[in-house]
């Protein structure tokens, strides 16, 4: 084989050595070690123009895959495992039938704006987090794609706490876009964008 | 090649089963997408997203019910429809899995060859689009892909005796339409 094939498969083998990498974890276990990102992280992103309501998965769980599932009222649970292969949930959305691009960024970083006509979405609720669920499968978020709109994108950027023995999610940015997204160029973020893996807000 | 006998789910999760399964049929879902697509990037992405889906729906595949190929066509064949979906909708691709970041310059050309190779079936496929969904689905795999009746039936997970009332239905507005391809309808093979 040649080269974009031999590129493909190491690629598709990292997809399936990440989901290998998980391991079952009893969802007791699950249920008390996520919690809610608190009030005051809610305040200091919303300002920020971000989009809130994030399961956190804190202690020594092990990465699972990540995953999309649709419901049969029409949304998605969306669950993020794993902070090294955002593609994944995009393609997996994709197959759903919702145009989406997905970033992870680290908790001290944002995606450099403008990356194309993208809209914050906090007021529409376009994604939501239901912190008293656990369907055994770990924490999620939901995502209602009909509140997306005819013609547009879903644009996620999901920043990331990494700590000894996991990972969390910071904060979530949610946004819908018209026309094309460029691709995500790290830049510092905001000081009261950065969180610690305690939950608190930097800056 | 053992433990793929009795089923894909390893592919999943086992590397070493991913590779067998990827090397067996990277040319295939190669030409089936060149089949499809005219621009070398879509079908970088395209290829990718159909091994990615085919990772994430192994576990449905049973031997019994049809060939590895023909199972692989069938989850093909739902990527390519989504992307036709998605691209009526927009006016170019954003952020998959991003199969296009992987090639290069002598990539390209290679797929711009296969492509050009392809393109009788793609012309069948592009001709087929103005056909009835359920229609469309059954006809592609067998004519353009090459599918027997019973194998396009099990890659759409549909019973074979309705495939060939589809097919019965259908080959008098085809022959009308496809002049040129007809002929691979009529005689297809059980």
């Amino acid at each position: 084989m040649q080269k974009f094939e031999e590129r493909l498969l190491a690629e598709l083998k990292d997809v399936v050595a990440a989901q290998t990498a998980s391991a079952p974890v009893d969802s007791r276990t699950r249920r008390a070690r996520w919690r809610w990102v608190g009030l005051a992280t809610a305040a200091a992103a919303t300002a920020a123009g971000l989009a809130i309501g994030i399961p956190v998965l804190t202690g020594d769980r092990a990465p699972q895959a990540n995953a999309v599932v649709r419901d049969p009222d029409g949304s998605i649970r969306i669950y993020i495992r794993d902070y090294r292969h955002p593609e994944v949930i995009a393609s997996r959305l994709r197959g759903l039938g919702v145009p989406a691009v997905v970033d992870f960024v680290p908790n001290d970083k944002r995606c450099r704006t403008p990356r194309g006509t993208v809209t914050p979405n906090n007021d529409r609720w376009l994604v939501t987090g239901e912190p008293q669920q656990d369907d055994g499968q770990g924490p999620y978020n939901r995502l209602h794609p009909d509140r997306i709109g005819p013609g547009k994108t879903l644009v996620l950027e999901v920043s990331f706490t990494s700590f000894s023995g996991g990972a969390s999610v910071a904060w979530m940015f949610v946004g819908t876009a018209t026309g094309s997204v460029g691709p995500c160029v790290l830049v510092p973020a905001p000081p009261k964008m950065t969180r610690g893996p305690n939950g608190g807000v930097g800056g | 090649m053992a433990k793929l006998e009795s089923g894909l789910a390893c592919i999943s999760s086992d590397t070493a089963a991913l590779e067998e399964f990827y090397r067996r049929h990277i040319e295939a879902v190669s030409r089936f997408v060149a089949r499809r697509v005219r621009d070398p990037h879509t079908a970088a992405d395209l290829t990718a997203e159909v091994f990615l889906a085919a990772i994430d729906s192994a576990h449905t595949y049973r031997p019994s019910a049809g060939s590895e190929l023909g199972w692989l066509y069938g989850v093909a064949r739902n990527v390519v429809a989504t992307e036709r979906r998605r691209a009526a909708r927009e006016s170019r691709a954003v952020g998959r899995i991003a199969g296009r970041r992987l090639l290069d310059a002598e990539d390209i050309a290679r797929l711009e060859e296969r492509i050009d190779a392809e393109s009788a079936g793609r012309h069948t496929y592009e001709a087929l689009a103005e056909f009835p969904e359920g229609i469309r689905a059954l006809l592609e795999l067998i004519t353009v892909d090459g599918l027997t009746v019973t194998e396009a039936a099990a890659a759409l997970g549909i019973q074979p005796v309705t495939a060939r009332v589809r097919l019965h239905r259908a080959r008098k507005a085809v022959r009308a339409a496809l002049s040129t391809h007809s002929a691979a309808l009529a005689y297809s093979k059980e």
